[in-house]
Order: C-alpha cells, then structure tokens, then sequence
C-alpha cells in the first residue's frame, strides 16, 4: 500500500514539475490554453489512473490512444483521397503506412518483453482508395531482434532464419530452443491481442518472428 | 554570452529594418523573416538539450511517455505556428496569419483528441 501511495504521489510530482517547465517554454500567444488543456488532462489522467487498479479492472490507456489516433489518420486520408491525384494518394498512403508501422514498433517496444532490444514490423494495408475499407490493414509482420547472449526468449516452430550480415553459424544449443518455446508463445499472445484490439487486425494476420543478432554493424556494444 | 549574440543581433536587424523601410518596405520583411529563422536556429539546440533532459524525468513517472511526446508534438506546433503567424501579421495580412492559427487549432486537435478520449474511456471504466 505504502508503495502505491509513494508511487503515486511521485506521478503526479514529476508531472507537475514538467508541466511548470514546460509552460515557461511555450509560446505566450493564443496557442497557450490549448496546451494548458491538453497538459490539464495529462494531470488529471496522472491522478485517477492508479485508482482504475482499485476500482476496475486494468485498463491499457496506451490501447485507447493508439486505435484512437490510427481512426483520426485513416478518416483523414479517406477524405483526403476525394481530392487528391492518384500519386499523391499513393504518397499519402504509404505515410499512414509507414506511421502505422510506428505505432507498432512503438506498442511492441512498449511491452518490454525481456531480451528484445529491437522491434521491427512490415503492414500491408489495403490500398484500393475506391474500395469501402480502404486503409484497413491486411498483414501485419513483426519482427524481434534478440540479443544473441540472451536466451530469455527462444524461437518459436516456425522461425525463418533471416541472415543478418551474412554470417550466421549454427552455434544455438538446440535443447536451449525448446525450454524458451512456451516463454515466446505467451508474449506471442500478448502483442496479438494488443495489436488486435488497438488497430483492429486479425490475429490470425498477425506475423511475430524472432530473429537472433549475429552481431552486424547496428549493434551497439556497451563497454 | 548567447544572450548577447541574439540580442544584438535582433537590434542590428531591427535598426536595417527601420531604414530601410521608408526605401524597399518589401526587403523589410524578408529581413525580418531571415532573422527571425535564425534566432530561431540559435536557440534550437538549447531547447532540444531541455526537452532531452526533461524526457528522461518522465521517464521515471509511470504514466505513458506518450503522453509526453504528444505534449511536446503541441507545443512545437504553437511554436512554428506562432511564428508563422506573427510574420503575417508584422507584414500586415492578418486574416492569412488567423488562417495558420486556425490551422495549428486543427492539427492540435488532431493530436489532443486521443488524449481526451483516453480519459473519457478512463472515465467510463472507472464507473460502476
């Protein structure tokens, strides 16, 4: 208990003090009570948020937002494309494409499954503008780089091994592959249903692969 | 001594500005522009230094940096558009510097939206 109220108290401290700093930075001109509105909010979710775990059950706020934002993006470039040239639209789409992709890495990221230090993924999207459900996203694929110590995760059956700088030696223990099975499938599970209900794809469409590191240039190694 | 540069360099600005006024009040504004751009730029890598450092402290909070990052999106947004604004107005078309005003409104719903919506759903939840 002592350590709720200690987190809690220490939220909306934090939140505070932000909030202060960045009204000093902020334009003085007629912008100002729209962020003082949007930075109200923040408070106030800052505050009632931890008492969602007392009432009710938990509830993913992060969820909310991200299938929010992706109906104003797609809503938008329906309407947008009434207007527009076919190449624009084509430009248009591959920009809601590739901000959907964020979204993803970013829910993926957000999860922080243990040992996956990269998350990558690939939307194909319905891009037939004259179609009813134009926008919709018809296959996801994710992609999950593992730090190549780690065995915290273990590959799943179907792993397509994708060479990473090309040299990749069969140097895995394979008795290491079949404990992590089950850890993968859970977290698997997880970022479907996640995916699944933020941006309304299919799980079945959903596409997770592991891919180990074999060390290529984008490693960052800490010394 | 950053202070220093920018404020000299908007009083030598402002002095070119006011002679050349009378002449070329066409030259005058892009002048104004220009310095205005780079002021700008002067202060850019002390703000993206604070927000940096203020970043990792919301990192410490359990609330979704998300949020934080949406924050920042709006008020950069106020920033470019307060800018843009102000241009127009100096140069005396006040309805185009109403219409980019109206715009950043839009976009800053766009992004404010979401946010407001969470908490309704929050809202919704918590109830019985």
């Amino acid at each position: 208990m002592i350590e709720f109220i200690r987190s809690w108290i220490l939220n909306i401290i934090i939140i505070a003090v932000m909030i202060v700093l960045l009204e000093i930075l902020i334009p003085s001109g007629k912008m100002k009570k729209y962020i003082n509105m949007v930075s109200g909010i923040i408070m106030i979710i800052a505050i009632i948020n931890p008492l969602t775990g007392l009432f009710a059950k938990e509830v993913n706020l992060k969820e909310f937002q991200i299938s929010d934002s992706n109906y104003i993006d797609r809503k938008e470039i329906e309407k947008n494309s009434e207007m527009l040239e076919r190449q624009q639209m084509e430009q248009i789409t591959e920009l809601y494409r590739q901000k959907i992709i964020k979204h993803i890495e970013e829910m993926v990221m957000g999860l922080k499954v243990e040992g996956v230090h990269k998350a990558e993924a690939d939307v194909i999207i319905n891009e037939d503008y004259n179609s009813q459900n134009f926008g919709e996203i018809k296959r996801a694929y994710i992609y999950l780089y593992t730090e190549r110590e780690s065995n915290a995760i273990k590959p799943v059956k179907e792993v397509k091994k994708v060479q990473v700088g090309g040299d990749s030696t069969e140097d895995e223990p394979e008795n290491i592959m079949n404990e992590t099975e089950e850890i993968d499938k859970d977290i698997a599970d997880r970022i479907k249903r996640q995916i699944n209900s933020a941006l309304g794809v299919k799980t079945e469409d959903i596409i997770i692969s592991l891919q180990e590191n074999r060390g290529d240039v984008n490693v960052k190694k800490d010394f | 001594m950053d202070i220093i540069q920018i404020v000299g360099l908007g009083i030598a600005a402002t002095i070119i500005i006011a002679v050349i006024k009378g002449q070329k009040p066409e030259i005058a504004i892009q002048l104004s522009i220009i310095t205005g751009v780079v002021i700008f730029f002067l202060i850019a890598g002390k703000f993206a230094a604070i927000v940096d450092l203020l970043g990792s402290y919301f990192n410490k909070a359990d609330i979704d940096i998300m949020y934080f990052t949406v924050l920042l999106k709006i008020v950069g947004i106020a920033y470019i558009a307060e800018f843009g604004a102000e241009i127009c107005r100096d140069a005396g078309e006040s309805s185009i510097a109403s219409k980019i005003e109206l715009a950043a409104k839009v976009i800053i719903m766009t992004l404010a939206v979401p946010i407001v919506t969470s908490l309704l759903e929050l809202v919704i939840s918590i109830m019985p």
